[in-house]
């Protein structure tokens, strides 16, 4: 392992020079192939000493290419080391930049310390624990890519002195051998990293070397949160012919072996594959997840809008029945709507800041047919605790993904706002959360919830019965009736005069032109003024209205 | 879906030139909020239906306000031309005005002034007769 | 066969040519090149590795540049032989191979 001193001593611009040197030494022996061939015993000689000089001059032809190709190699992969070590020591003085921002120090040997010694507020100290976390990920990746830079240069030239066959071909052969030879194999991420982690290793790499985790590793990226959008998108699209064959192999031996849940499932999630494809093909939309593996169903995540650059990102997580076959075209239409109407809003009240959504079905929803399945029921936990946690990393990976943080927008549908309000019992990055149709958000407590006070909120619409199931204990009490939760409302109304509509039952909450859906986008947009609160309460509500004592 | 995105592309083009006529040039420009066309499908009874929404034109600022209700009934006199007829108003109160109006289709535009001015477009569902790569989604 | 004067003439065109080519080579010194590798990333692996380098290639070029003066002499006195007694250029040819060595 290099050190962060060693590191800082290094000169890669000085080794440009030297790449360039290289580059022009290669170039000068490539270009005497023409001396190379007139050199050889001339055709007009015919004698048995003749055949002797052909095989000797053979030999020299032959060792020159093998020079030839070492010198390619050995140009190319400096110039590789040059940009490698470059973008290295940039990541140590944007880690020393941010630590010097931020009261930290850091030592010759990399140990970050706190400036700081009087941290009074627990929330002040898990703050300053997560930047100096930061530091520590940021200098360790800056190490570990230029220590890749340093092994896969060393390996280069090693293999230069060992001695490189440079083929019986032309000169110029030689070196396009050789200069693919100085080509290094791209780091694989780091294992168990954190997403700020990954981002480093990802930024560390070359634009050649990105391109290539695209095509030939994109299992790599595409559910990697940490990772930028744009590639996790590519990364996705590439995959999905490789798991439609997959899946149809795996159909094919089930049918073969007459297991009929099985082929329903693996027959669904192929479907699931074309509702994606389906999507993708109306075009400004990013497939940002991607998996295959679920027990039960196919998981996916699609963006409209770019979440690379959007000011304002919105992750809606729908819940009970949900499957990308049956809702994924669905969802993409309401989230599309909802984009537009909080683009619009930005566009006319707010700064113009740009809006993207994305339809997050990361998890294995409950369905009609498992409700009486212990553990994978709607009326239990388990389902949404599993997808909490690949949420609230998902939320974390938008915010490392990118150079500045998103007003980021939590929404929650249904049981989805169960799985939402659990990941927001971590720490994640969002600023706001919107919880609509809920039967509960997995505590009977907003401040549990890791989002600052006044921007939790909570839509229900008239005759929604699931929003009245509240109190089943393990979900947290009605929502309806928990502290410090802003009421959004979703009646017929009346902004300034006319026309938004109301929104009645558990699924209409997203239609276009409702005053539900209004609402939403006004806090997507961050413009929470253009809202019209207010809170709709049925009978329902009143049976599950709970006991003060009991929660 | 070809020919309403023409005919939707040459009444926005009218309702900025009758705004300029009477009120004055303004920057409009295309909102990065809207990149090219935008599409999404509606479901329902034809499930290869689409809705596209144009790109939104705005302009930072806004006019004179006493002369908003007098833009808002220029720009509705001319989606009248088009087919639209008044959807009505959806706000209306001091430092925000905004109007709609709805073709037989199920098109809308949005036509709002407040911090800035915006003109939306967003057809009704409809089929294209080729519909576009999406790396050929221009501006409109 | 081509005529008595026209082979000396032929083998000395090549041998001026393969001259060419070894001033060429020579030409590249890649010794100070990799010494500044090795001080531009000290106490990295590529240091140590960049001066096995030049340790390796100070030796092929000087062998490349022997096997290719030897090859250009033996022309050389191919062509003087050529017109006397064919067969003393073949033991003048073998005598060029070791310096090369096998690859």
């Amino acid at each position: 392992m290099v050190t962060m001193s060693q590191v800082r001593s290094w000169r890669p611009a000085t080794l440009g020079l030297v790449a360039d040197a290289m580059v022009q030494r290669r170039r000068t022996l490539v270009a005497l192939q023409d001396e190379m061939d007139d050199g050889a015993p001339p055709s007009t000689w015919v004698s048995e000493s003749r055949d002797a000089a052909v095989a000797s001059h053979t030999t020299l032809r032959e060792s020159l290419a093998d020079l030839v190709a070492e010198v390619a190699q050995v140009a190319a992969a400096l110039d590789i080391a040059v940009d490698a070590v470059t973008r290295a020591q940039g990541e140590l003085d944007e880690a020393l930049g941010v630590a010097a921002g931020n009261g930290f120090s850091v030592s010759t040997t990399g140990r970050v310390t706190d400036n700081r010694d009087t941290l009074t507020d627990d929330q002040e100290v898990a703050d300053r624990r997560a930047i100096r976390e930061e530091i520590v990920d940021k200098i360790e990746q800056a190490l570990r890519n230029a220590g890749h830079a340093d092994t896969s240069l060393a390996a280069a030239l090693r293999s230069a002195a060992g001695g490189v066959d440079g083929g019986t071909s032309s000169l110029a052969q030689a070196a396009a051998t050789g200069t693919a030879g100085g080509q290094r194999g791209v780091l694989a991420p780091p294992t168990g990293g954190t997403d700020h982690d990954l981002n480093s290793w990802w930024e560390g790499l070359t634009e050649d070397e990105q391109a290539t985790v695209i095509s030939e590793h994109p299992e790599w990226i595409g559910n990697t949160d940490g990772i930028p959008a744009w590639a996790r998108d590519d990364a996705n699209r590439e995959l999905i012919d490789d798991y439609r064959a997959d899946l149809t192999g795996q159909l094919a031996t089930a049918q073969e072996a007459g297991d009929k849940g099985l082929s329903e499932t693996l027959t669904q999630k192929l479907d699931g594959l074309d509702a994606v494809e389906d999507t993708l093909e109306l075009g400004n939309r990013q497939l940002l997840l991607l998996d295959i593996t679920g027990e039960d169903q196919l998981m996916a995540a699609i963006a409209y809008g770019d979440v690379d650059t959007a000011d304002h990102v919105a992750v809606f997580t729908p819940g009970f029945t949900t499957t990308v076959a049956g809702d994924m075209a669905g969802y993409d239409s309401q989230v599309a709507n909802l984009v537009e109407e909080a683009a619009a809003q930005s566009d006319k009240y707010g700064d113009g800041g740009t809006v993207a959504a994305v339809s997050w079905l990361g998890y294995e929803a409950p369905q009609w047919d498992n409700v009486l399945d212990p553990g994978s029921s709607v009326a239990s936990r388990a389902p949404a605790e599993a997808g909490a946690g690949n949420l609230a990393s998902f939320y974390n990976g938008i915010d490392a993904s990118r150079d500045a943080d998103p007003h980021l927008t939590a929404l929650g549908h249904s049981y989805g706002s169960l799985t939402t309000g659990l990941a927001l019992q971590e720490q994640t990055g969002v600023d706001d959360a919107i919880l609509f149709g809920s039967p509960g958000i997995g505590t009977s407590h907003v401040e549990d919830l890791d989002v600052s006070g006044g921007h939790v909120y909570r839509l229900e619409a008239r005759r929604d019965v699931v929003a009245d199931v509240g109190g089943l204990g393990q979900f947290g009490i009605d929502p309806s009736y928990i502290d410090g939760m802003t009421g959004l409302s979703t009646e017929q109304g009346s902004i300034g005069g006319v026309d938004y509509a109301e929104s009645v039952g558990h699924s209409d909450y997203l239609t276009r032109g409702s005053m539900s859906q209004h609402n939403m986008a006004s806090i997507v947009a961050g413009v929470p003024e253009q809202t019209v609160e207010g809170d709709t309460r049925g009978f329902g509500d009143i049976l599950s209205w709970p006991l003060p004592w009991t929660y | 879906m070809e020919q309403v995105l023409t005919d939707y592309t040459a009444m926005r083009d009218e309702m900025v030139a009758a705004l300029a006529e009477s009120l004055g040039e303004r920057a409009w420009r295309e909102s990065p909020n809207s990149p090219g066309l935008r599409r999404s499908r509606v479901g329902g009874a034809d499930p290869a239906a689409e809705q596209v929404g144009l790109v939104t034109w705005s302009f930072e600022g806004t006019y004179a306000v006493d002369a908003w209700h007098g833009a808002a009934r220029l720009v509705a006199e001319v989606g009248r031309r088009h087919g639209f007829t008044d959807g009505g108003i959806t706000v209306d109160r001091p430092g925000d005005l905004e109007i709609f109006g709805v073709d037989a289709h199920g098109g809308r535009y949005t036509f709002g002034m407040a911090t800035n001015t915006i003109l939306t477009l967003r057809t009704g569902p409809h089929r294209w007769e080729h519909p576009p790569e999406p790396a050929d989604q221009q501006r409109t | 066969m081509a005529s008595v004067e026209v082979v000396p003439a032929d083998l000395a065109a090549a041998a001026a040519r393969l001259e060419e080519a070894r001033e060429g080579v020579a030409s590249v010194r890649t010794a100070d090149d990799l010494a500044t590798v090795t001080s531009a990333l000290a106490g990295a692996e590529s240091a140590r590795a960049a001066e096995e380098l030049a340790t390796a290639w100070k030796q092929r070029f000087r062998a490349w540049d022997t096997a290719a003066q030897n090859q250009i002499e033996a022309m050389g006195v191919s062509a003087q032989a050529y017109e006397e007694q064919d067969g003393e250029g073949a033991t003048a040819f073998n005598a060029i191979s070791p310096p090369l060595g096998a690859h």
